[in-house]
């Protein structure tokens, strides 16, 4: 890729051209879906004219026009308005929930992978008890115990990703203990939290980074299915789970309004999985000269 | 003799995980608002004189009593095979969760009777025909499988085969021994609905191990022998590829169940995620705790009995 780079005769404009086009079309797609997803979260209005609360009794589910590309729902509210005013809070709890994981898996994992038999034994029987308990009915006991709210979703979400952190840190460290650097700092006198934290999580970034997009992709579905039965934020709040929810009432009359609230959830978990499979690929020479 | 032993260790960890849901269950709706004399005595229980009433309620419910002895009693009845009764209907625990498991059931094993053999075809296809085209349009089709949310698929499924073609119904559900026809015709879209995710799922695992094991140098021997590809790939490969899938599926059970849930809800086929929601909502503490443990029970015996016999299939594994 180097090579091919033009080093002294180019313009900078020219450059700058071949650099992106080195990135590639795939990774250049997701950069720009990930930017426009980004504005959309801080800022709403320039996606949209419409206020997603606005309640207008003459337009009440219209079929998609060039007013309103997606139609309006219910209460007359756009529904091309209401996803995107969604995006900021659908972010928060899918970054949200990742984050919450991280916090509890992280140092978990890191500790039950350097620690004796019974620390670890003790630490790896709770992440798989968590992971074989249905997800789902653990969420519904949570959330219909805990409240609806975007925090109590968002920490109930995380602690359910918890043991997928934890499982992948803890093979991590148990596998780069026996590495040949970690044996050498470990005789040279560096303290075994010093080895940890600064050597042994960066150089377990790549299948991290890896897990991330992933488990968002698996945050917003969760957050959808719970939204559906009832257990999603409460109003005035709105994700796109709960848009799906209320729209699922009217989908014999007005289909496309259910059938945009999916489209956009589908869209985004996709869009996450392809970007954790390309973060995989980068992280793992191995595995990209295996595919091409 | 060492399966044996490895079974034994397997057990005692499953009834410490047992142990720890069942306190899990006892404390979750305890710790959290919401009494359920109250609930059940209505909105008389806002009355002055209601005091009385709710004390006599708690005490028949065995809720004046401290925690630890609640759940004693309760843990004391399990272990003798009491589930208790619910406090909302009086139906027994045990009864309302075997009403509520057939939907829930039927769901699953016809997922998985679907799932398995497609997933097995293309994800072996998808390796076979590394980077081609049937690749390529595998991988897509999975990640989308998998992105697309359950309730939605299950939604869209009804606009278009209920709504607009008029030729399935949009839910509910006859047990098989009163109507074989009416169950088969009702459960065509919500196995289909968790068939897509689970298949999903399954495809993207057997491809991954079935591109390890077609690099295997057996392969290569096999393919100097002269070995036609179609008795290479679907018995040579296949059956080193697919062993693994049994864990799988014993690990997926729990994220199956889930599915099961969500896909039950949009067609009201009134399964074990209903009894719960519904119970958790009225605080119907006996429902939930049963429920819950019944449900982890089973899913978590089906994951021992897969990872038992994935020892057994192949004697290789060890940790």
């Amino acid at each position: 890729m180097t090579l091919t780079e033009p080093r002294t005769s180019a313009t900078t404009f020219s450059r700058i051209i071949a650099k992106i086009a080195a990135i590639g079309p795939a990774r250049l797609s997701l950069v720009v879906i990930g930017v426009v997803a980004l504005l959309m979260a801080v800022w709403p209005s320039i996606f949209s004219p419409y206020s997603p609360s606005a309640i207008d009794a003459s337009s009440i589910l219209v079929s998609p026009s060039f007013a309103h590309p997606l139609g309006t729902d219910e209460a007359g509210a756009d529904v091309w308005a209401r996803l995107v005013y969604s995006t900021r809070l659908e972010l928060v709890i899918a970054a949200g929930s990742v984050l919450v994981a991280l916090v509890i898996g992280l140092p978990t994992g890191l500790i039950a992978g350097n620690a004796g038999r019974f620390l670890d034994g003790a630490f790896t029987s709770v992440a798989s008890a968590t992971l074989a308990f249905p997800l789902v009915l653990f969420a519904i006991l949570m959330v219909a115990s805990f409240g609806t709210t975007s925090l109590s979703l968002t920490v109930i979400i995380g602690f359910l990703f918890f043991p997928r952190v934890f499982l992948l840190m803890r093979a991590q460290t148990r596998s780069l203990k026996e590495r040949e650097f970690v044996t050498a700092l470990r005789v040279g006198g560096v303290r075994p939290a010093q080895i940890l934290g600064l050597h042994v999580l960066p150089n377990s970034a790549g299948p991290l980074l890896t897990l991330i997009p992933t488990l968002m992709a698996e945050a917003i579905l969760i957050e959808a299915g719970l939204s559906y039965l009832g257990l999603g934020v409460d109003l005035p709040a709105s994700t796109w789970g709960t848009i799906l929810e209320a729209s699922k009432n009217y989908y014999v009359t007005s289909p496309w309004y259910a059938i945009s609230a999916g489209l956009v959830i589908t869209f985004v978990a996709a869009v996450l999985m392809f970007a954790g499979e390309l973060i995989a690929e980068s992280a793992n020479p191995m595995r990209r000269r295996r595919r091409s | 003799m060492k399966i044996m032993r490895r079974a034994g260790i397997e057990a005692a960890k499953l009834a410490v995980v047992l142990w720890f849901v069942s306190v899990f269950a006892f404390l979750a709706l305890r710790l959290t608002p919401g009494d359920p004399a109250v609930l059940l005595l209505g909105p008389q229980a806002g009355r002055p004189d209601a005091a009385e009433t709710l004390a006599r309620l708690r005490a028949e419910m065995g809720l004046d009593q401290p925690w630890p002895v609640q759940y004693g009693i309760w843990l004391g009845d399990i272990l003798r095979g009491d589930f208790g009764v619910s406090s909302r209907s009086g139906v027994a625990v045990v009864e309302l969760v075997a009403g509520a498991v057939p939907p829930t059931l039927f769901l699953i094993v016809g997922a998985v009777v679907i799932a398995v053999p497609l997933s097995i075809l293309f994800g072996m296809a998808a390796a076979y025909f590394r980077n081609g085209i049937v690749d390529r349009a595998v991988r897509f089709v999975t990640t989308l499988a998998i992105a697309i949310p359950a309730v939605w698929l299950g939604l869209f499924l009804i606009i278009i085969f209920s709504v607009t073609l008029d030729v399935l119904p949009s839910g509910g559900f006859t047990s098989p021994f009163d109507d074989f026809g009416e169950f088969f015709i009702q459960m065509i879209l919500p196995v289909t609905t968790l068939a897509i995710f689970l298949g999903g799922v399954l495809t993207r695992f057997v491809y991954a191990e079935a591109s390890d094991v077609l690099r295997q140098d057996y392969m290569r021997t096999a393919l100097a022998m002269g070995i036609s590809t179609p008795r290479r790939v679907f018995i040579y490969a296949m059956r080193n590829a697919v062993t693994p899938m049994i864990t799988i599926v014993g690990v997926q059970i729990g994220a199956l169940v889930g599915g099961a849930v969500l896909v039950e809800a949009v067609f009201g086929l009134g399964g074990i995620g209903q009894l719960l929601l519904s119970s958790v909502l009225n605080r119907d503490y006996q429902v939930v705790q049963g429920a819950v443990l019944l449900t982890t029970i089973v899913v978590l015996l089906v994951g021992y009995l897969a990872d038992l016999a994935y020892r057994l299939v192949d004697p290789r594994i060890t940790e």
